[in-house]
């Protein structure tokens, strides 16, 4: 033997692991990784995108690192134990990567363009400015807040759990309660700062 | 009435956003109710969210029109799934053919005892794939998983997956012929290929198992050079490990590559 007889006292138990998840994975035993793919990609696609284009100010790479996010998850072939902390933490990641080389790929997206297209209303150039003031104002807010209190809030506006922004923003759970009310009140008093400033 | 434990900010957080265990939110709601100073300040913060949340509505954007088939087609990395495995099945032929052609190479004799038997089994021109899927890549039910590596096939199939942090790949049991050849190399991807012989590969957290009982055939597997740790074992043998820049392996290498037989252990059962 001219090679590595390793970790022999584990092998029966790896066997054992191995037989239950080759029956987890066969089709007779639950939905297809396709058929989960698509359910987790409809229940939380929107969400997710959503956060990354609060979080980044912009829709373009949102569009991207959401893809990206899902490509991965896709890749994986497998269901992570707890889905939503995995893509958060996957989204944040490429986005602290990305950040600062924004490099992006071509991918297969149509962006819907505008939701006053379908028979609504158009707004009044009125409103249409206020709007857009706001926007800026809220932007300018969030912006100032350090990037754990802004994904935090941010994360938390999209319904997702105590544990998994900790486990996401590597936090002591026991805290997050108290610190996300910190960030929500320093995004407040930021936003508040812009309207004197403006 | 004395207050003897008021909520503090964590705690209301928690049963604002419904993180409390059911007692503790129980015990908290019946301290609102005889407690105005807490109820207040609840009814402050709840109100503060709101107007947050309404705030922060103001930075959305329409989200892109992608389906989850697109997403998934992104992910084999090209239009058709067939285009792919053919380009990858064209790629480890030429890999093996060249493997075949260095003086000394072990490939020649595994080749010659497939010839043989291979004339009786017929080895497809292009990926096999169940007839019954359509050209486009579409995820979702429906009969055949369509566009998705078949849980069992032919040769070309394979899968691919992060290696993560730590991940072993799980050959189910010694065969009686054929190899696998371990080759690092760029990419943040692990790929596992059947080069022929029917093999099932399925994965899970921090596993892919090739399921090759009935299998004399090879196989490849490619590993990035910057993946923190990847073990193969061959049933409960362990044949190649890959700790940091460290190799371990069942056979000598040479130039980043390592051709394994994976008869090793079969005589240990």
């Amino acid at each position: 033997m001219h090679g590595p007889d390793l970790m022999q006292h584990e092998g029966t138990a790896a066997e054992e692991r191995t037989q239950e998840r080759i029956v987890r994975a066969s089709p007779a035993a639950g939905p297809s990784f396709d058929d989960r793919f698509t359910e987790l990609f409809e229940e939380h696609f929107r969400r997710l995108h959503r956060f990354v284009n609060r979080l980044s100010g912009d829709r373009e790479l949102a569009d991207d690192l959401a893809q990206e996010t899902f490509i991965r998850l896709y890749r994986r072939r497998s269901v992570p134990e707890r889905v939503e902390a995995w893509l958060i933490t996957v989204a944040l990641n490429l986005f602290r990567n990305v950040r600062t080389t924004r490099s992006r790929r071509s991918r297969l997206l149509t962006v819907s363009r505008g939701a006053h297209a379908h028979g609504d209303p158009p707004p009044s150039p009125g409103d249409v400015v206020e709007a857009g003031a706001v926007r800026q104002r809220v932007r300018a807010a969030i912006e100032r807040l350090p990037e754990r209190e802004r994904s935090m809030l941010l994360l938390h506006a999209e319904g997702y759990g105590y544990r998994d922004i900790a486990s996401a923003l590597e936090l002591n759970d026991a805290s997050v309660g108290t610190l996300l009310a910190r960030a929500r009140r320093a995004f407040r008093e930021a936003f508040d700062d812009t309207s004197h400033a403006s | 009435m004395i207050h003897l434990m008021h909520l503090d900010q964590e705690r209301r957080q928690r049963l604002l956003h419904g993180e409390l265990s059911p007692p503790d939110a129980e015990a908290a709601r019946r301290h609102l109710a005889t407690c105005e100073a807490c109820r207040d300040c609840i009814e402050r913060e709840e109100r503060d969210e709101r107007e947050s949340l309404e705030l922060l509505a103001a930075l959305d954007d329409a989200p892109p029109h992608v389906t989850p088939a697109q997403v998934a087609t992104a992910a084999r990395g090209g239009a058709s799934p067939w285009g792919r495995w053919a380009a990858g099945l064209a790629l480890t032929l030429g890999v093996a053919g060249a493997a075949y052609a260095l003086p000394g190479s072990p490939v020649r004799p595994w080749v010659e005892q497939l010839l043989g038997p291979a004339q009786a089994r017929p080895r497809p021109e292009a990926p096999v794939q169940p007839t019954s899927q359509p050209p486009t890549p579409e995820v979702g039910p429906a009969s055949g998983p369509a566009g998705t590596p078949p849980e069992t096939a032919a040769a070309g199939a394979g899968l691919m997956v992060e290696p993560g942090q730590d991940l072993l790949i799980l050959f189910s049991s010694p065969q009686t012929g054929g190899s696998v050849r371990v080759v690092l190399g760029d990419g943040e991807l692990v790929e596992a290929v059947a080069l022929d012989g029917p093999a099932s590969f399925t994965s899970d957290i921090d596993r892919l198992v090739i399921a090759n009982a009935d299998s004399d055939g090879s196989f490849e597997i490619r590993i990035p050079l910057n993946a923190p740790r990847v073990e193969i074992r061959v049933g409960e043998r362990s044949v190649f490990l890959k700790d940091g820049q460290r190799i371990t392996a069942a056979s000598a290498g040479s130039a980043g590559a390592w051709t394994i037989p994976l008869s090793i252990g079969r005589d240990a059962r």
